[in-house]
């Protein structure tokens, strides 16, 4: 009996032991890495951890804190690691040419969100991002529709990367798209920052009391601008346009502060990229695709139907069963 | 060697050479302020308008604050590179504590007592260790970027009720709350310098440390107690940010240690520390807010406006030098 009952222990203690490797078998292990610490990555990490959990998936996070150097580490020690896929946001075009150039020594699968760039596609699982070009083009013709006329300022990102640029570029092709005789009275740069979007709008208020319009290139500037103009006493009297479509941004819609704004959603972004990158390693994505990221103008009429940063895990769950997007043909340069 | 002439010459001409040099020293920062604010008041007239001055001192107001702290540091040798993140730290216990507990006037206690809890770590870090308050003071911030990360999840603590009320939109006679506070700032930090034994005591550490020390100076102990001070000055300005941007960002403190440091050091005091007035440190905090400023209104193209920044104030530094 005794003997029975120890025969019986070590079988179950055996199946203990092996039951969970045998189930690490068949769990691929994905390394998420993002390139600082912005809400942008932060919100599509969680929605890519959420559905890495529905799918059985292990997610690994990494993060570059903006560090080209310290992205290179991260992944380095993700193939180290023995991951089956790696899913990045890249700080930079020269560092993600060496992530790949890693990635592709070792075999694995690379998925870039952001940063394409037409000498790194085919090497890679594949790359995901917004037409940079054509950005700000949405929120510009929507701005515009509703100024036909008068004067019209811009508050950009860092500039120096192209981003900024682009976006500024669109948004007043829009404008013009829109056949407004809107003019740009001042272009300013405020790094992407909420406290520095504030004081550039205060001074724009000042320099061009006529303004009628404002667009700042992201959501979070976008509530330092509705801060500047409350402060100056002009809320709901100049046009504010954001990107992004951050929940801080749609608060601001909601609260009739802000016009509108052009959404990238990280969150069903991430979720995509995650499947994508799956379909790549098990052989049923096509390797180096460019997708585009989904997008949409929110105002306060379609608050509703916005996919939102912070998806609840029913959402989630709701756009694994959503078809996958399909290859596209890259973005090119508008010829303005 | 030197002939006769020229060596009884050189004291009679340093000595005026120094007169003139002080004096010229003293109003440079004056001097390429007038400048700045003549060129462009005639580009823009609407820069001396109050609505604009005000704006002025409202964007500088936290900046000028932080600065204050890091005057004392400064003319007592050290340094302290964490205080933008600390600044993040204490915005963030501010707006958590606002978004937690409904109490803004627990939200202003949580976020003081963080900045002055931080930089009295610092302090002890600094006051006990060999490595200088640089290095020391990178490891903290790198670290409290992580702090400041943890506490936010990554994204923005938003809504800070009547903090945003007084700070974002509330005045006084028509100035706004923040410049208030950082005028009561620089005054705190004025009379601490002058009037009190621990202003006189960091004058003295700043000046040869170990003099001070076999004078019967207890070194540590102030040393701590600076760092607490310019702490307790950072986790003010972190309350004040939340309120004028209503939440508590982690990325909020991001540039303020180089640009507090670079306003101090335009304001006259060396970074090896000795001398230095707060007074000082309100222009060099003025220079940098004036010429942002100014270059928006007179239509500076992005594209130029750091490169210019960095002129004006490297011309500034230099000719304060020179002179």
């Amino acid at each position: 009996m005794n003997i029975t009952r120890r025969a019986l222990a070590v079988l179950a203690l055996g199946a203990a032991v092996i039951a969970p490797s045998l189930s690490q078998a068949a769990e691929k292990t994905i390394a998420f890495m993002r390139g600082g610490p912005d809400p942008y990555y932060q919100f599509g990490m969680n929605a890519a951890q959420a559905a890495a959990d529905k799918l059985g998936v292990k997610l690994i996070t990494y993060s570059a804190n903006n560090d080209p150097t310290q992205e290179l580490a991260n992944v380095q020690d993700a193939i180290t690691k023995g991951v089956d896929g790696i899913l990045i946001y890249a700080v930079s075009l020269s560092s993600e040419k060496a992530a790949i150039a890693q990635a592709k020594k070792a075999g694995v699968p690379i998925f870039f969100q952001y940063g394409y760039d037409e000498s790194i596609l085919a090497d890679s699982a594949g790359i995901m991002q917004v037409d940079l070009y054509r950005f700000g083009e949405p929120v510009g013709e929507a701005i515009g529709k509703l100024l036909p006329e008068g004067e019209y300022a811009t508050i950009t990102g860092k500039l120096g990367r192209g981003d900024a640029e682009a976006f500024v570029q669109s948004f007043k092709n829009g404008i013009a798209k829109s056949g407004s005789k809107a003019v740009s009275v001042a272009d300013l740069a405020a790094d992407w920052d909420r406290q520095k979007a504030m004081d550039a709008a205060s001074q724009i208020l000042v320099a061009h009391p006529n303004v009628k319009a404002i667009y700042a290139a992201n959501d979070d500037m976008a509530v330092g601008v509705a801060i500047a103009i409350e402060r100056a006493g002009k809320t709901g009297q100049i046009l504010i346009g954001g990107n992004n479509g951050a929940p801080y941004g749609v608060e601001l819609i909601e609260k009739g502060q802000m016009t509108l704004t052009g959404s990238n959603p990280p969150s069903i972004a991430s979720v995509n990229a995650l499947r994508l990158l799956l379909g790549v390693i098990d052989g049923s994505v096509k390797p180096g695709q460019f997708y585009y990221a989904p997008s949409q103008v929110i105002t306060k009429d379609n608050l509703a139907d916005a996919a939102p940063w912070d998806a609840k895990p029913e959402m989630v769950s709701k756009w694994l069963e959503e078809p996958l997007p399909q290859g596209a043909a890259p973005p090119v340069p508008p010829t303005n | 060697m030197s002939s006769p002439t020229a060596t009884a010459g050189k004291p009679a001409n340093r000595k005026l050479g120094g007169l003139q040099g002080r004096d010229l020293g003293r109003y440079t920062l004056l001097i390429v302020l007038l400048l700045i604010v003549v060129v462009t008041a005639i580009g823009n007239p609407r820069f001396l308008s109050v609505n604009n001055l005000m704006n002025i001192l409202f964007q500088v107001s936290a900046l000028g604050i932080v600065a204050s702290g890091q005057t004392i540091l400064l003319i007592a040798g050290g340094l302290d590179l964490s205080v933008g993140a600390a600044l993040s730290v204490a915005g963030l216990a501010t707006a958590l504590t606002i978004m937690h507990t409904g109490s803004v006037a627990l939200g202003i206690l949580a976020g003081v007592v963080a900045g002055c809890v931080i930089g009295a770590i610092n302090g002890m870090l600094v006051a006990t260790n060999r490595a200088t308050p640089f290095i020391i003071t990178l490891g903290t911030m790198t670290f409290l970027q992580g702090v400041a990360i943890l506490m936010s999840g990554g994204s923005p603590i938003n809504g800070t009720g009547a903090l945003f009320d007084v700070f974002g939109l509330g005045d006084f006679l028509g100035v706004p709350w923040p410049v208030y506070a950082m005028f009561a700032s620089i005054l705190v930090m004025f009379v601490v310098l002058r009037f009190t034994t621990l202003g006189r005591y960091a004058f003295a550490i700043g000046g040869n440390e170990e003099a001070a020390r076999l004078s019967g100076i207890p070194v540590r102990r102030i040393k701590i107690a600076l760092y607490a001070l310019s702490g307790l000055f950072v986790g003010v300005a972190g309350v004040i940010l939340t309120g004028v941007l209503d939440s508590g960002l982690p990325s909020m403190g991001t540039g303020y240690e180089l640009r507090a440091i670079a306003a101090v050091v335009i304001g006259g005091t060396p970074l090896i520390g000795g001398r230095g007035t707060v007074i000082g440190t309100l222009g060099g905090v003025l220079l940098l807010g004036l010429v942002s400023n100014s270059m928006n209104l007179l239509g500076v193209g992005a594209n130029f406006q750091s490169a210019v920044l960095g002129l004006i104030i490297t011309a500034a530094v230099l000719l304060q030098k020179k002179a």
